[in-house]
């Protein structure tokens, strides 16, 4: 798995993540406002502004109640996390290359 | 709010005063601690009284008015602050006071059990408390492991709830 | 049912090493997890928020952590039987991911579970007699003791009584279970510290007092996280029996006065810190003698009810024992290294304890696959009397092996890659989850700990660098205890990055505990590898006759290990 930062001068973007209430598995918010279990799968914000306005109308909805640690991460439009932390989140412990959402 | 005691609402006939004090008591009124204190000469007053002791005072300042006092409420600011659970232990087995210990602030159902062991017998919980959750509480636990104000039957570490 | 009732049969073969549990603590467990069942629900359907949840669901060992929830079991006193040990692999298998993460305080983590799952996985657990009570939260931990009790020659008396009355005791206290933070219990029977006494909230050895009766010296106020403190003595001549008052009376002025508004200022260190060690024990003496003693007295038969449900070793005199032992370690030099490395003397002269390394190259340290796990109960069954320790280091204890018996054992061990020679070397790393799992973690330990047992990997270069601890942390809290260790190292996050600091000259234990001094700047994964690798080099340089890296260091002083890792870069 990739997690050594690169130097990126490519765009960035926001996505939003979360982890289930009942199973504690990472989630991306999609375009079609499903949540993935894949990165790739994640709607991009250009901007960070935009991101966090939509955290405000998803807490209101029912779907809510079943998200725990819901926040927006930037990301390289490879999407690739800026921070170690949200790139193990999206891609498992490097102790367990098998663990990666991908092979799950 | 309502008032809870052995698991069921009760009527609750107590005034909390805590700004300051009117010119005639109400028939039950609690005193915040800092009205309580600034009573010149409490032996004039002959009638039920209360206080509401704030959470990060020593329980040895309510000494000289115990005699006086018929029901002593303590303060949970939330629920995770459990300094009163403390201070609840003191107040029965150091100041020996046998009224009326109520809880108030925040509360869980699920301390229920924990609140009566160190001694209080009334809790005010919100209107829109699903009561039976308090019910359930009251009695979840059939054991316990240590001293409690309830004096449980025990046969060397255990108690019987 | 009449909880009173059970009667216990002395004939009936008892676990030994650890109480086992009589129907008033199965009914006990029921009940606790019946109610976590209905906080699931409530958290479900909304009457409770993450916020009110989130206190109960740590109080039953649930985190979450950055993939997952991790459930926490405790492993009081640090005993299981082989039927606890398999119960854990059961668990690995069918509910997580074939494996669990033994940590620092005598408790096993699973990484993968499911919130969905944890009453069931909770209702397994109480079926082999574990839980995971308290493993979490702000309230009085898992009672951790003396991975060699029972065992070792200077015992004054088997703390793991005390522990088993402490772990009873403060198991859903009405008083303390919101305290202003963690507390965590440790104890030892002995007065040779093996436990890191002064770095616990409360830390307790045996000591005998003038009429030779034994009475416990009483830590109080050590711990590591952000602030590192070493510990004081408030008391040190409480008589046993009167351990349960002593201990309320501390915590309560804790409760009490501990900070409510700062979480760096909340632990019991800082509070004694700020009163000062005189004061708090004033207050605590004060409380105490307010108390009815004699409703917390251990009284005989309160130690006898308790004592009667330990299992007791039947230790036999085996003849030639040892001369056989002697025999197999001069045929097979590599059983040799082993136990070397990895025994510890018995007070039977016909017994030894083993050290099980789970810190074998290539692996995460602490780790300890289903496999492993069923094959070292069946293992201790047949070798160790059915008992298994979990030591503060991450690594396992077979407490009671006959000496003529140790060659097999290892054979068998080695068959299940559990024979790793490395016990207290270089290599034998103590390490946290980090930031693969920890929400909690700034940057990475597993892999900085695997890189540095491969750089070492070769068993004669790790006999020559000798006796020496590394602890790795992924954050400030210290799991790993990086701050005591000869060489620490913590896990720093710049703007998302990983970068780590060393600290070198740390020692654990009571007569020479040290908080070790931070060396200099942070520096990346590569680097710090780069940097232990010079600063070995420099100790294997420096190093007089006999001596072990932390005495050259207290020696030289830090300056010339400064020197070597930064003047060069």
């Amino acid at each position: 798995m990739v997690v050594q930062n690169k130097q990126a001068n490519q765009s960035e973007y926001y996505v939003l993540t979360a982890n289930r209430l009942l199973d504690g598995r990472v989630v991306w918010f999609t375009s079609q406002e499903y949540w993935g279990i894949m990165i790739e799968e994640a709607h991009l914000f250009s901007n960070k502004e935009e991101a966090e306005q939509k955290i405000q109308q998803i807490i209101q909805t029912d779907s809510a109640r079943f998200l725990i640690d819901l926040h927006c991460t930037e990301i390289r439009n490879t999407f690739l996390p800026t921070t170690t932390r949200e790139k193990i989140r999206a891609f498992g412990p490097s102790n367990h290359p098998e663990f990666n959402p991908r092979s799950i | 709010m309502l008032l809870l005691k052995d698991g069921e609402v009760i009527d609750n006939p107590w005034v909390t005063i805590e700004d300051h004090l009117p010119t005639s008591l109400p028939e039950y009124p609690i005193l915040s601690y800092s009205l309580l204190s600034t009573l010149d000469d409490n032996d004039k007053i002959n009638q039920p009284l209360g206080v509401l002791f704030p959470c990060d005072l020593d329980i040895e300042l309510l000494n000289p008015f115990l005699k006086k006092l018929s029901l002593i409420a303590l303060i949970f600011p939330t629920f995770k602050d459990g300094r009163a659970f403390s201070q609840a232990r003191q107040i029965r087995e150091h100041l020996k006071f046998t009224g009326e210990l109520r809880a108030t602030g925040q509360v869980l159902p699920d301390q229920y059990q924990f609140l009566t062991r160190v001694g209080f017998t009334t809790i005010m919980i919100p209107e829109i408390t699903n009561i039976e959750n308090w019910k359930e509480n009251h009695h979840h636990f059939t054991i316990g492991f240590q001293n409690s104000i309830l004096k449980e039957a025990r046969h060397g570490l255990v108690r019987k709830l | 049912m009449n909880h009173f009732s059970h009667i216990s049969d002395s004939n009936t073969s008892k676990a030994i090493g650890r109480y086992n549990y009589n129907d008033v603590d199965f009914e006990f467990l029921t009940e606790r997890i019946n109610q976590f069942r209905s906080q699931i629900k409530r958290r479900l359907n909304g009457e409770l928020t993450e916020d009110e949840f989130k206190p109960f669901r740590l109080m039953n060992g649930v985190y979450l952590q950055l993939n997952s929830y991790m459930l926490r079991v405790a492993i009081p006193y640090g005993t299981l039987s082989s039927k606890m040990l398999r119960g854990l692999a059961y668990i690995a298998r069918y509910y997580d991911r074939g494996y669990g993460h033994f940590t620092t305080r005598q408790n096993i983590q699973f990484h993968w579970t499911k919130l969905e799952e944890v009453p069931d996985i909770l209702t397994y657990l109480a079926s082999v007699e574990l839980h995971t009570i308290q493993t979490s939260g702000n309230c009085i931990r898992n009672i951790t003791s003396d991975e060699f009790a029972g065992v070792a020659q200077d015992e004054i008396l088997d703390p793991r009584i005390y522990a088993e009355i402490m772990r009873q005791w403060s198991t859903l206290h009405p008083e303390f279970s919101f305290l202003p933070r963690k507390f965590k219990i440790a104890i030892s029977g002995s007065s040779n510290d093996r436990i890191a006494v002064c770095f616990y909230d409360i830390g307790i050895l045996t000591c005998l007092n003038k009429q030779n009766k034994p009475v416990f010296e009483i830590w109080v106020g050590g711990g590591l996280g952000r602030i590192p403190i070493k510990g004081k003595i408030i008391r040190n001549d409480l008589p046993p029996e009167h351990l349960l008052a002593y201990l309320e009376a501390i915590i309560r002025v804790y409760n009490l006065h501990g900070s409510r508004n700062n979480l760096y200022k909340s632990r019991i260190k800082i509070l004694i810190e700020n009163l000062g060690i005189d004061n708090y024990r004033e207050q605590v003496e004060k409380e105490f003698q307010a108390m009815d003693l004699d409703q917390y007295r251990l009284s005989n038969d309160i130690m006898t009810s308790i004592q009667e449900n330990f299992g007791q070793p039947n230790l036999v005199d085996v003849p030639n024992a040892s001369e056989t032992l002697k025999k197999h370690r001069q045929e097979n030099q590599a059983f040799n290294q082993w136990v070397n490395h990895n025994s510890y003397p018995h007070f039977h002269k016909d017994y030894i304890a083993t050290i099980i390394s789970l810190k074998n190259i290539g692996e995460t340290p602490g780790d300890m696959t289903a496999d492993q796990m069923d094959a070292l109960a069946d293992l201790a069954e047949e070798y160790s009397l059915g008992e298994i320790r979990v030591t503060h280091l991450q690594n396992l204890v077979l407490g009671h092996v006959r000496k003529d018996q140790l060659y097999v054992l290892w054979q068998a061990l080695q068959k299940h890659h559990l024979a790793v020679p490395n016990q207290g070397l270089i290599t034998d790393i103590v390490c946290c989850p980090g930031l693969d799992y920890c929400a909690l973690a700034n940057a990475r330990s597993i892999s900085i700990a695997k890189k540095i047992m491969s750089l070492f990997q070769d068993i004669h270069l790790q006999e020559k660098i000798g006796p020496l601890n590394i602890g790795v942390d992924g954050c400030i809290n210290s799991c790993a205890h990086h701050h005591i260790m000869n060489i620490g190292v913590l896990g720093v996050n710049k703007k998302g990055e990983e970068f780590y600091q060393i600290k070198l000259g740390g020692f654990s234990y009571k007569n020479n505990a040290t908080i070790g001094s931070i060396l200099g700047a942070a520096l990346t994964m590569e680097e710090v590898i780069e940097a232990i690798r010079k600063l070995i080099n420099f100790y294997l340089e420096q190093r007089q006759k006999n001596e072990y890296f932390i005495d050259t260091f207290n020696r030289l002083g830090i300056n010339p290990f400064k020197e070597i890792v930064y003047a060069s870069a």
